[in-house]
């Protein structure tokens, strides 16, 4: 057992030593960060070999990335090249709204979803079920900056007009000039979590749907019905938790890139998260500010596999320790 | 009120325009008036803003994004600002600064009286010279010294009075002068790369009140201002990095203004919205179709090209007759400096496809590489037109685009590329040299067109150390005189800015040049 945690935790730690170097060579090939200053006429190319020294830039590839990991090692993400602020503090600040609209469109998706997905697969074939078929198809085709536009048209414009007063808005995280609170905050974070929950409520009800059906065609389920068991017992009390497993597992797999937040989602709704500070770092050209969010995520997501996997081989029997 | 950082240190935030503007025409037909106006409420008013800035130091590294100009423009002032007419006013001087004397060049100002800071504590000469002080000092991150380098005395005779005498004659002195005044009591001693950063103090009608990182920039009235006070409370600048999403949000009434940047169909967009006022002009960043003259080298090709583009028809499919096409390298509203060269150049296919012909009969390729930037819908537009055009008159035009990284990162700067598109954004003050100076060529200057007129260079050389205006605006005529005949370009069109804002408000005027659309924003007010 020992041997076998060693074993994960050292090839986790493989993995993460790959995945910098992977984070670090990507986004230096992602532009160059000085691409403005050299459009503009009044600078002159001395100012920019001044002001590619002072981001070291001047320097070779290799050294600049063994310089940037000695940091990380010791918990450093670096200096912003564009606010000449560190990145732990800049990362830190982006964290709680992110968290907050990932885990509020996760509890929206798992109230909705599972509960649909089990009738569905016990209800196979219903015209409930079949709806629900349509629906999770036109989820999975529906590009979420779509469907964010129409969400903000339909409940941020067309809805303010017909009830005469605000009910959703359409960008931000709060109303700067009425003092927030949480009436506030939610009429903010309604559209952001609803255009991510519908989008993940067609993924996890599809999967739970199967999930269920699974179990249900499964030998001791039959055996249990044979028993005299009712519906009821059967369904909740031995269905339910085996099907429960898969999806608990999806779950916490994806806890590692819900910290790394929605691109597309935050940038839409203008929410201040990592997903918007990502895109708005590598499009600017603060690369260690987007290196910092990518090796975030990737921590986690490694983390989490990790946990996942030494849970599995805690809790199955089928899993070997050798 | 005032026009932030100078020409200088300003730089352009186009990759980010380039990526504006995801399909989908929602948005328009709602109205607005049912919100009730913005969320400010009262006097409150609430910008939607596409950028974020950095910093709001504008003199260092990371300050020289549009967006910290625009933050910081209602908070500090600058001894001189630009007009909506590129014209220079007084700011914070007493009148227009004298040329004490043209060779050696000596310029000498007054400040107005009676100057305070925001924490009431008067405004002096002594500011001026610390502010100098801060962009000459060598450990400060600052993003370039032109100008200031050149001056060798800096000198206060009084609390009001500044003089600048300069080691050699300097003709864009009044760029200098729109760089803002820092406070000497609030940074002396500070870290300038740093203490600067989140937090500013100036003479401005406004006081930063709370910048929300992510989210919103929060300015109050300046109670202590030395000159008539601001109507509005409060400007929120709220970060909407999406086009979609800051034209939605001025519809439903979540903003009061907003400036996207320009977009195929944006302006019939924005006057959709029940409402709202829409207003437009013609600024200083101008595009052109730029030839690599050293991959391009027969002249009658490039001049074949020039008379066979319909350039009035491209503005017209491009930008639905907004514009005019641009006849030079300088800007109309540049005054004597401008010499509209370019206009012999009149839409003739005959004369084209005969030049094309002798081009041809001298060994010139008849296929040409087109490129510029991915992802602009106006550009993409504009080459197809551009292409068809060139087929006309018997050219083969192949498009080869490339992200704004590669392309200006690598292409331009080495030379790979043989028709190129893009634009620069220009200072009221024409100077050109950089940019098309034989003795500017990468790596030195930004001649990427590789053009080698040494007598061209000569006169923008000799046009930056003349002070006198008649003579330097000759020197300039003369030099696009030649520009137009070698055609190592062609100008296309000065690039329109667009403002939006809900009826209430009164007072935004279309500044066009780097000064940006809040340059007057303490004479703004709202009325609902």
């Amino acid at each position: 057992m020992i041997s076998y945690v060693i074993r994960k935790v050292l090839f986790s730690l493989v993995v993460l030593v790959f995945a910098s170097i992977f984070i670090f060579g990507l986004v230096s090939l992602a532009g160059d960060p000085l691409v403005e200053l050299k459009q503009n006429p009044r600078i002159r190319a001395e100012d920019i070999q001044r002001i590619s020294a002072i981001y070291g830039l001047d320097r070779s590839y290799p050294e600049q990335y063994l310089f940037w990991i000695k940091g990380v090692l010791q918990g450093d993400l670096g200096t912003s090249f564009k606010q000449n602020a560190p990145v732990n503090e800049i990362i830190g600040q982006r964290i709680f709204p992110t968290v907050l609209l990932m885990g509020t469109s996760i509890l929206i998706t798992m109230i909705f979803a599972i509960p649909f997905g089990i009738y569905s697969a016990i209800r196979k074939y219903s015209w409930l079920d079949n709806l629900g078929t349509f629906f999770a198809f036109l989820g999975f085709s529906m590009p979420i900056f779509w469907l964010a536009l129409i969400l903000q048209l339909v409940f941020g414009v067309y809805l303010t007009e017909w009830a005469g007063t605000r009910v959703f808005y359409t960008s931000g995280i709060s109303d700067t000039n009425s003092g927030g609170g949480l009436v506030d905050l939610i009429k903010h974070l309604t559209l952001p979590a609803l255009s991510l929950a519908i989008i993940q409520s067609a993924v996890y009800s599809r999967f739970q749907r199967s999930a269920m059906l699974d179990v249900l065609s499964s030998d001791y389920l039959r055996t249990a019905r044979a028993k005299g068991l009712s519906r009821r017992t059967v369904y909740l009390k031995h269905a339910l938790r085996n099907a429960l497993i898969p999806t608990v597992t999806l779950l916490a797999l994806y806890m590692g890139t819900i910290l790394g937040g929605a691109i597309i989602t935050e940038t839409v709704f203008a929410w201040p998260g990592l997903g918007f500070l990502f895109a708005d770092a590598l499009f600017k050209g603060d690369f260690n500010v987007a290196r910092g969010i990518l090796l975030l995520i990737a921590v986690l997501v490694v983390f989490f596999n990790l946990v996942a996997d030494l849970v599995y081989a805690f809790v199955d029997p089928r899993i070997s320790y050798d | 009120m005032k026009r932030k950082m100078r020409g200088s240190r300003l730089i352009l935030a186009i990759a980010v325009v380039l990526l504006a503007a995801a399909g989908c025409g929602g948005g328009g037909g709602g109205g607005q008036g049912s919100g009730g106006g913005g969320q400010g409420g009262g006097n409150n008013l609430v910008v939607g803003y596409q950028e974020e800035p950095k910093i709001l130091n504008g003199y260092i590294v990371g300050g020289d994004l549009l967006a910290t100009a625009d933050m910081i423009s209602g908070i500090l002032e600058s001894p001189l600002q630009i007009q909506p007419d590129l014209s220079y006013a007084p700011e914070l001087t007493d009148g227009d600064p004298k040329v004490v004397s043209e060779d050696p060049l000596v310029i000498e100002y007054k400040l107005r009286e009676g100057l305070k800071w925001s924490d009431g504590k008067p405004l002096t000469s002594a500011d001026a010279k610390f502010t100098y002080e801060q962009i000459m000092n060598p450990d400060n991150q600052i993003i370039t010294r032109i100008g200031w380098e050149k001056v060798e005395k800096f000198e206060t005779p009084d609390e009001r009075t500044v003089r600048l005498s300069f080691s050699e004659p300097y003709a864009p002195w009044r760029d200098m002068l729109v760089d803002e005044i820092l406070p000497k009591h609030v940074y002396e001693g500070k870290d300038f790369n740093k203490d600067l950063n989140n937090e500013v103090i100036g003479s401005g009608p406004f006081k930063l009140r709370e910048w929300r990182k992510g989210e919103s920039f929060v300015v109050e009235r300046n109670e202590n201002y030395w000159g008539e006070k601001a109507p509005l409370d409060s400007v929120t600048f709220r970060f909407i990095p999406d086009s979609n999403s800051l034209i939605t949000a001025l519809t439903s009434g979540e903003v009061d203004f907003i400036n996207p940047p320009p977009d195929i169909g944006l302006q019939e967009r924005l006057e959709g919205i029940e409402g709202a006022k829409v207003l437009s002009e013609v600024g200083t960043q101008w595009e052109h179709l730029a030839f690599n003259t050293e991959k391009v080298n027969n002249l009658k090709l490039r001049q074949a090209i020039a008379y066979g583009i319909d350039r009035e028809q491209i503005v017209n499919e491009v930008l639905k007759g907004q514009v005019e096409p641009l006849q030079s390298v300088l800007m109309p509203e540049q005054g004597k400096y401008y010499a509209p060269a370019w206009e012999e150049y009149t839409f003739d296919q005959g004369k084209a496809r005969q030049l094309v012909e002798e081009a041809k009969a001298e060994g010139a390729a008849t296929k040409i590489v087109y490129t510029t930037t991915t992802g602009d819908k106006l550009r993409e537009t504009l080459q197809q037109v551009v292409q068809k055009q060139l087929g006309d008159i018997g050219l083969e035009v192949e498009i080869r685009n490339a992200s704004a990284e590669t392309f200006y990162g690598e292409w331009t700067p080495a030379g790979d590329y043989e028709l190129g598109e893009w634009n620069w954004f220009t200072s009221p003050d024409p100077q050109v040299t950089t940019l098309f100076s034989a003795n500017q060529i990468p790596p030195k200057g930004q001649n990427y067109y590789r053009y080698g007129n040494e007598e061209v260079a000569e006169l923008l050389e000799r046009s930056d150390v003349t002070a006198n205006e008649e003579e330097r605006a000759e020197l300039l005529t003369r030099a696009q005189e030649i520009m137009a005949e070698d055609v190592p370009l062609i100008p296309l069109y000065q690039v329109p800015y667009v403002y939006a804002h809900d009826e209430a408000i009164s007072g935004p005027e279309v500044n066009p040049t780097l000064a940006g659309a809040f340059w007057n924003i303490g004479k703004w007010s709202l009325q609902r």
